[in-house]
């Protein structure tokens, strides 16, 4: 079956400022069926965070495709919808205002783009919250604005780079619980990049693990639990045995990772 | 709610209450014969040397022609400054080739070079508005360019992330975030323009406050020179309040 998002045979060379190359992915394929949830996980300096660049466009210079619903694309895709690590909410405007950014930008009417935020601000818990600005939200809030700003997109898949990571572990349960609620609602394609393993079982149909510099892809494992599925999952065997194989995995490259970081 | 304005009550009364001591003080130290009045007039001389200045003086006139002067000169720039930072933010080369030397021109004392504009221009508001622009118009190239660098790559890339064109991410994203950088430019050369305006109507004994405080000063009028004193920085107070109002209405635009 074709994917919605494919991968195909990606490579991305960056040149450092000192002239030096880095091989940060290489080779890598791979393939999200339309409605599927699937994490890549990978040690720091595994090129996830490139992966998740070039998929959005954000970088280019690579070797390979990335292919949208069958179509070869370059650059930033109207069908692909971005949720970063870093804050990105904008500070001067309200919970509402962010959520009805992309309607705004698209020249939909006030009123109406304000009811469709509104319905996404619902949608990610917000509600009530509405006429706050950002400083005035927790880390949690701030990035479930920011996932409800780019569902108001309507993209056709999702694309987040760690977006809990910066949260402390029980919030990033918590919103893990909200993440597979809206995706159970939506049916929406997504890949999700993280470091977080019990992140990746917990929300996945499938995780992808990559090898440490450079990023390739080691193993592909499904994740055959259960759904509707809720953070309570963490307490099954099953969950448990998930979580140690990819750790099994990862150890290795994560190995690899932190010795060159000591040698630098 | 009820908490800020117990303590916006609570500013009010500190800043309003040094100001009563600070009123008191002066006067009795007057009073009492430990300044001269030649250098501190008793604050109660003052308030009627300014209620004089009020009937006789037309101040109105005085602080309409500086505020509408340095009003001029600070629109003036804002139109230039603003395009100028962008295309210093725009062009990295000639923002990183520029930036030292705008740098050094804005801590320069503009004001010297009077003799100058006075001689090209004349004695003028023309000459006035002229040198206000010059001393207005750096702090917001700098500031602009400023803001501009600093806005959040992530923001950027939200804006990109969206099919966003580099114009509407310009007005829509860069130029918000960059707001609060940018009106520090505009609230430096507003500081900066006021009291070079200020200082050359005082110097060239021109009309609106600077001339009318040199006029006191040359009648030796002490108390109506520190009345003339206090219009300005009421002036300065009313114009701050109103960028302060500009701002916060910008931001939610």
């Amino acid at each position: 079956m074709a994917g919605m998002l494919e991968v195909r045979n990606l490579s991305k060379h960056y040149r450092r400022d000192d002239g030096t190359g880095v091989h940060a992915v290489d080779d890598v394929s791979l393939s999200v069926a339309e409605g599927e949830f699937v994490s890549v996980i990978g040690p720091s300096g595994c090129g996830k965070s490139t992966l998740f660049s070039v998929i959005g466009g954000l970088v280019g210079d690579y070797e390979g495709d990335v292919v949208v619903d069958g179509q070869v694309v370059r650059g930033t895709h109207r069908d692909i919808g971005m949720v970063f690590q870093e804050e990105s909410t904008f500070p001067w405007r309200t919970t509402l205002e962010n959520v009805a950014f992309p309607l705004e930008v698209a020249g939909m009417p006030k009123a109406e783009r304000e009811e469709m935020a509104r319905r996404f601000v619902r949608l990610v818990g917000l509600e009530g919250f509405e006429d706050r600005y950002p400083s005035e939200l927790s880390g949690g809030m701030k990035q479930r604005t920011a996932i409800a700003r780019t569902l108001a997109f309507s993209p056709k898949i999702m694309l987040m780079d760690e977006p809990f990571g910066a949260l402390d572990e029980q919030t990033r349960m918590l919103l893990g619980d909200k993440i597979l609620q809206i995706w159970r609602e939506l049916k929406q394609t997504t890949l999700l990049i993280t470091h977080n393993i019990t992140e990746a079982v917990q929300l996945s149909d499938r995780v992808v693990v990559m090898s440490f510099r450079p990023g390739r892809i080691k193993e592909i494992i499904p994740i055959d639990l259960p759904r509707p599925r809720s953070s309570e999952i963490i307490a099954t065997d099953q969950f448990g045995r998930y979580v140690g194989a990819i750790w099994q995995l990862l150890r290795e490259e994560a190995s690899r990772g932190m010795v060159e970081a000591e040698n630098v | 709610m009820r908490q800020s304005t117990i303590m916006s009550a609570k500013v009010a009364f500190v800043g309003l209450g040094s100001l009563a001591v600070l009123v008191a003080a002066a006067e009795y130290s007057v009073d009492a014969g430990w300044v001269s009045p030649f250098i501190l007039a008793p604050p109660t001389e003052i308030w009627s040397a300014a209620v004089e200045i009020y009937k006789e003086e037309k101040p109105f006139r005085a602080l309409g022609l500086t505020l509408g002067t340095t009003l001029a000169a600070i629109v003036l720039a804002i139109s230039i400054g603003l395009p100028c930072g962008w295309a210093l933010w725009r062009y990295q080369t000639v923002g990183r080739a520029y930036e030292g030397w705008l740098g050094a021109l804005f801590a320069s004392p503009k004001l010297l070079l009077y003799p100058l504009f006075l001689v090209l221009l004349g004695r003028n508001v023309g000459m006035l508005l002229i040198m206000g622009f010059v001393t207005a118009t750096i702090p917001i190239m700098l500031k602009t360019r400023e803001g501009l660098v600093t806005v959040s790559p992530t923001l950027i890339n939200v804006g990109k992330a969206f099919n966003m064109t580099e114009h509407q991410i310009l007005w829509k994203i860069m130029l918000p975030s960059a707001v609060p950088i940018i009106f520090t430019g505009i609230r430096l050369s507003m500081i900066y323009t006021l009291i070079s305006i200020v200082a050359l109507e005082f110097l060239l004994n021109f009309e609106g406050l600077g001339g009318m405080v040199g006029e006191m000063y040359d009648r030796y009028n002490i108390p109506a020179m520190y009345a003339a004193i206090i219009f300005v920085i009421l002036m300065s107070l009313i114009y701050f309040r109103i960028v302060q109002r500009i701002q916060t209405w910008l931001r939610s635009v």
